[in-house]
């Protein structure tokens, strides 16, 4: 009686087929690395968290070293009141463009030079709670009504993407304009663009 | 050496192993599907989610889970939700554009139904359209252009892939995409949008029976006009023999109410046992197959009653017909991958009988049970790959009526096909705004269409 390393191809075969459907479920554990915020990462080439700050914190300094700023505060004597409006996104991707104009309101705000005036959606919920005090809080810590700030500039923008594809490798351009905008008139008075470019190589092969 | 008790034991042990291995693909993917499509029929979709949660999905048909839950999610309203699963399902859909050589191998040697399933060209383009119908369904139309140009880059790369294939290109992903574009006043991209998607339905034209929508013609009858581009327009004209439109600005003035209508599901893979005669060998081998079976439709035709007026819609994609093309320009691959395996099979199998008549003796009860085992692995793993998105509807129609801004009572009724209405629906209070675009998702899916196994 022949020996089981003996038996024919065939069963070699089966012994194969068995081998590699035992293997094909089998999977890995997640494994979780706390990274600092501002280690930059890049996985998939999309537009990610890094971008956003950096863009955010480049055009917005770019935004406050022009000439508008100082020509305001030398005619008014005082700081200028920014708000952001609508930034829309253009690109191949839906990015999240709350988080970036959270980076554009984190650096205009800490840079101390402009004043910067809630959303209309805030000032919504503000008012809200004004009215609210009226009714139930304490006369001498009420807050009054009509007391806001009118923005004097509003801060707009886009963010456009350009891809060009072949086979496994792309190159994504991103673009993002900013335009600032007088309440007053509808002049623009400062105009940033910022352009990121990346080479993005997919694998030919996955496991 | 093993005691020959022992052996026998071993061997009996593995062709309990393989039976439990292959029990799963005996059943094909497409049968697992029925409680799914009675609870759709019975218009349950919630339900029909708890039974796809509830079933076991193996990794390699992972994306499947994805699309149908993400299009479960999209007919239970939950927009937000299916969008969610639909970006998963095209990140799995990037990863898997990648060749696995483990998966390759398993394909070779078992059957097609092993590898990660990444869905067909028009389903990968459908992803897309599915997920710009939900964020138009929520009103966001920025984030529906996003999808607009994904279509347009996904359509690029199939191109790249195979420029000679029908499949490359997407009658109704362009059409939506202009549909997008003009609604933002973008009028260059949408012109572009149109004249690709009249060049899609005149290619796909070349492979079943499609009609160039008569809403695509006004609309690049009005675009071309818009951009001054003269020549085309004169063309247009010359061609579809449309005398009159509605210009921009008076488009503009009023609202424009678009029904999309999802009618019945996707066509069903079926799997065919044939015999092909393997031209190394000379021996006729069994093979399976995947082949569609269309789905009887109960209706023909949507359309909408506003008032006394009622505008009937028309085919915008046949998913079906598209389904079953596409299976038939793969179909040489496929034969060729299934005739390699029985061929590697049937030779294995020769191998062993040869080596028992050298013997000359009669064959050892391992060496029988090893043969029998061969055997009936041979024919439990030969199956075809039967999978495929079946939440997918077999055919997308549509109707635009323009009408001046306010609030409608809006009547949908299906016909069959002697053009009696089978069902109707009424909507109290369809909003129009003026240059906005509402749209309306209707889906129908009767008992006619579930197949039995």
């Amino acid at each position: 009686m022949s020996s089981l390393k003996n038996l024919c191809l065939s069963t070699k075969g089966i012994l194969f087929l068995v081998v590699l459907s035992v293997s094909l479920p089998l999977g890995c554990t997640t494994k979780v690395q706390r990274i600092s915020v501002d280690e930059i990462k890049d996985l998939s080439g999309a537009w990610n968290d890094t971008d956003s700050r950096l863009v955010s914190e480049e055009m917005i300094q770019d935004m406050l070293e022009q000439a508008w700023l100082p020509n305001f505060t030398s005619n008014r004597s005082s700081v200028p009141a920014v708000i952001v409006g609508n930034i829309r996104n253009l690109s191949h991707e839906h990015i999240n463009v709350n988080t970036f104009i959270g980076d554009i309101e984190r650096a205009i705000i800490n840079s101390g030079r402009v004043e910067f005036v809630a959303s209309s959606q805030e000032r919504g919920e503000i008012r809200g709670e004004r009215k609210d005090q009226d009714i139930h809080a304490r006369e001498d810590t009420r807050k009054a009504m009509g007391q806001e700030i009118g923005a004097d500039f509003m801060l707009k923008g886009t963010i456009n993407t350009i891809i060009d594809a072949s086979g496994k490798t792309q190159v994504r351009y991103y673009q993002v304009d900013l335009t600032l905008i007088s309440m007053a008139d509808n002049r623009k008075v400062w105009v940033g663009q910022k352009k990121i470019k990346k080479l993005v190589k997919r694998s030919k092969l996955r496991s | 050496m093993l005691p020959s008790g022992t052996r026998v034991q071993w061997a009996g042990s593995l062709l309990g192993l393989l039976v439990i291995l292959t029990s799963n693909s005996c059943s094909t993917y497409s049968k697992s599907f029925r409680r799914m499509e009675e609870k759709l029929a019975q218009q349950k979709p919630a339900q029909a989610l708890e039974i796809l949660e509830k079933q076991s999905h193996p990794d390699r048909d992972k994306l499947l889970y994805l699309l149908n839950k993400a299009m479960l999610l999209r007919l239970t309203n939950d927009y937000a939700g299916s969008n969610a699963e639909f970006e998963k399902a095209k990140n799995l859909i990037q990863y898997l554009s990648a060749a696995s050589v483990t998966e390759k191998a398993s394909s070779f040697v078992i059957n097609d139904a092993t590898r990660s399933y990444e869905g067909a060209a028009f389903e990968q383009v459908l992803v897309h359209v599915y997920e710009a119908l939900n964020y138009l369904d929520m009103g966001d139309l920025d984030a529906a252009r996003v999808e607009a140009l994904q279509v347009d880059v996904r359509l690029q790369e199939l191109a790249g892939d195979d420029p000679d294939s029908f499949l490359s290109v997407d009658p109704f992903g362009r059409y939506l995409t202009g549909l997008i574009y003009e609604e933002l006043g973008e009028w260059s991209n949408a012109m572009i949008a149109y004249r690709k998607a009249y060049e899609a339905y005149q290619r796909h034209g070349e492979h079943y029976a499609v009609d160039i929508p008569s809403f695509l013609k006004v609309d690049l009858l009005r675009c071309s006009e818009k951009m001054g581009l003269r020549q085309e327009h004169e063309r247009y004209k010359k061609a579809f023999e449309i005398k009159t439109w509605l210009s921009p600005s008076a488009l503009h003035e009023n609202g424009e109410l678009v029904l999309l209508f999802h009618n019945g599901l996707a066509p069903i893979k079926r799997e065919k046992v044939i015999r092909l005669l393997d031209p190394s060998s000379g021996h006729l081998l069994q093979v399976a197959l995947p082949c569609y079976e269309k789905r009887p439709v109960s209706a023909q035709r949507a359309c909408l009653v506003v008032g006394d007026k009622r505008f009937c819609g028309e085919t915008m994609e046949d998913i079906s017909a598209i389904a079953i093309k596409g299976l038939e320009a793969h179909l040489p691959a496929i034969k060729a991958r299934a005739l390699a395996r029985a061929a590697w099979r049937f030779a294995a199998q020769q191998g062993f009988k040869k080596k028992n008549a050298r013997k000359g003796s009669k064959q050892s009860g391992t060496e029988a049970i090893a043969s029998i085992l061969f055997n009936v692995t041979t024919a439990l793993v030969e199956r075809a790959d039967t999978r495929s998105w079946l939440t997918l509807p077999g055919e997308i129609q549509m109707t635009r009526v323009v009408l001046p801004p306010g609030s409608y009572k809006v009547q949908i009724e299906l016909l069959n096909k002697s053009g009696e209405v089978i069902h109707s629906d009424v909507f109290d209070s369809v909003r129009l705004a003026c240059r906005k675009k509402t749209y309306l998702s209707y889906y129908w899916l009767s008992s006619a269409s579930i197949l039995g196994d």
